[in-house]
């Protein structure tokens, strides 16, 4: 598979977009909080993909980590992005309207609303930090493939999540005005629930 | 440790807006728009690309209408007077007409009809009274793209034209450059009018 990415073998792209399409759209929702600009993303991580082919390793498993790291830049630069593959924006159909399916609709809502809360949450991270965690917590890679996938050093990937895991312990205590309780507790107190839609 | 627990000790957010969303599929038909979108772009990439001609102090303009595809076609043509003036070919599940001179488009009826995609050149000109073009059959896609100073390329996307049906491409002698406007019917007119602003 990584020789004929490396090729330039269309069929295998159409093969690696099948199966990676889907990660890549909900990572990258992560980073954006936004469904309709994840979309984007896929379709300009699937175009940078084709024009990095020949930085693929020939050896080596899955290319879930190259791809995830490519979303990664995509959705930190994709002004950038956007303007070296503005032809092919131009000619990509607009997303069609999402059939009114009452459930998929409010899931997708709730979605985007608990992201908000959770990306304003890690807001005070730095970004890189912050992308680190995405991919290691989130997207579940391992710190060998976060590392590949953002071209950084292993040791530089435990940095990072050990300074995002400090900033994050820091930020818990004190008392966070969801009523919840300080001191050393390693899970959070579920607050008094309310309706949240 | 499940992702979605590591990210519940860390994030200081209420506990019932953790974790955060479960992965989603694209929306229904997204998945394979995005694909055959990867997939001509990827055809469209990995053809090279073709030598311009000398560049002349003469401009041409050229307006494209499509008779029987879907939207409006927006370019330029800037032509040169050395050959070869365009070339005809099939791409994939449809046609690619290079344009390097607007001037010598005799053949071209000819060279596209062979290939089932039959295109017609009619003026275009400001006091045309001929309708604007009909949208492009959902069927079809046609896009022009300009390739160097002095070579414009038009795609055709979608199966070889149904009997009586026509490409028509406009040219604009006097002007350094027009849009390009386009549709697909089987009246050809005898002119085109500047696409509407």
């Amino acid at each position: 598979m990584r020789a004929r990415i490396r090729a330039g073998d269309p069929d295998s792209f159409g093969t690696l977009f099948d199966e990676h399409a889907r990660g890549v759209y909900n990572h990258a929702f992560r980073l954006t909080g936004n469904w309709s600009t994840a979309e984007d993303v896929v379709a300009l991580t699937f175009l940078e993909a084709w024009r990095l082919r020949g930085t693929v390793d020939p050896d080596g498993g899955s290319l879930r980590p190259w791809l995830l790291g490519i979303a990664t830049n995509v959705a930190r630069n994709s002004r950038r992005a956007a303007r070296r593959h503005a032809a092919a924006l131009d000619r990509l159909p607009k997303a069609e309207a999402v059939p009114d399916f009452a459930a998929e609709l409010v899931g997708r809502i709730d979605d985007a609303e608990r992201i908000r809360v959770v990306r304003q949450a890690l807001a005070t991270l730095r970004q890189q930090d912050r992308e680190v965690l995405a991919l290691c917590v989130w997207a579940e890679l391992d710190y060998a493939a976060a590392a590949q996938a953002l071209g950084i050093p292993v040791g530089t990937v435990r940095s990072r999540l050990a300074r995002a895991r400090k900033k994050l312990a820091r930020l818990r205590n004190p008392i966070n005005g969801d009523g919840q309780e300080t001191g050393d507790r390693t899970t959070a107190i579920r607050p008094r629930r309310e309706e949240i839609r | 440790m499940k992702p979605e627990h590591e990210l519940a000790q860390l994030v200081p957010i209420p506990a019932d807006l953790v974790p955060v969303p479960a992965d989603r599929d694209l929306p229904a038909g997204r998945h394979r728009q995005l694909k055959d979108h990867l997939m001509r772009e990827l055809l469209l990439k990995a053809r090279p690309a073709p030598t311009p001609p000398p560049k002349t102090t003469r401009k041409w303009a050229i307006a494209a209408t499509a008779v029987v595809i879907t939207g409006t076609i927006t370019g330029i043509v800037l032509a040169g007077t050395t050959s070869p003036a365009y070339a005809v070919e099939r791409e994939g599940n449809g046609a690619l007409i290079t344009i390097h001179d607007a001037s010598r488009l005799d053949g071209l009826s000819g060279a596209t009809a062979e290939i089932g995609y039959p295109a017609t050149v009619v003026p275009v000109t400001a006091s045309c009274q001929e309708p604007q073009p009909a949208p492009i059959p959902a069927n079809y896609q046609i896009w022009v793209d300009e390739v160097g100073q002095e070579t414009t390329t038009v795609h055709v996307v979608g199966a070889p034209l149904p009997a009586g049906e026509v490409i028509v491409l406009g040219i604009a002698s006097t002007a350094d450059s027009i849009m390009i406007n386009g549709t697909i019917t089987s009246h050809v007119p005898s002119c085109l009018p500047p696409p509407a602003a």
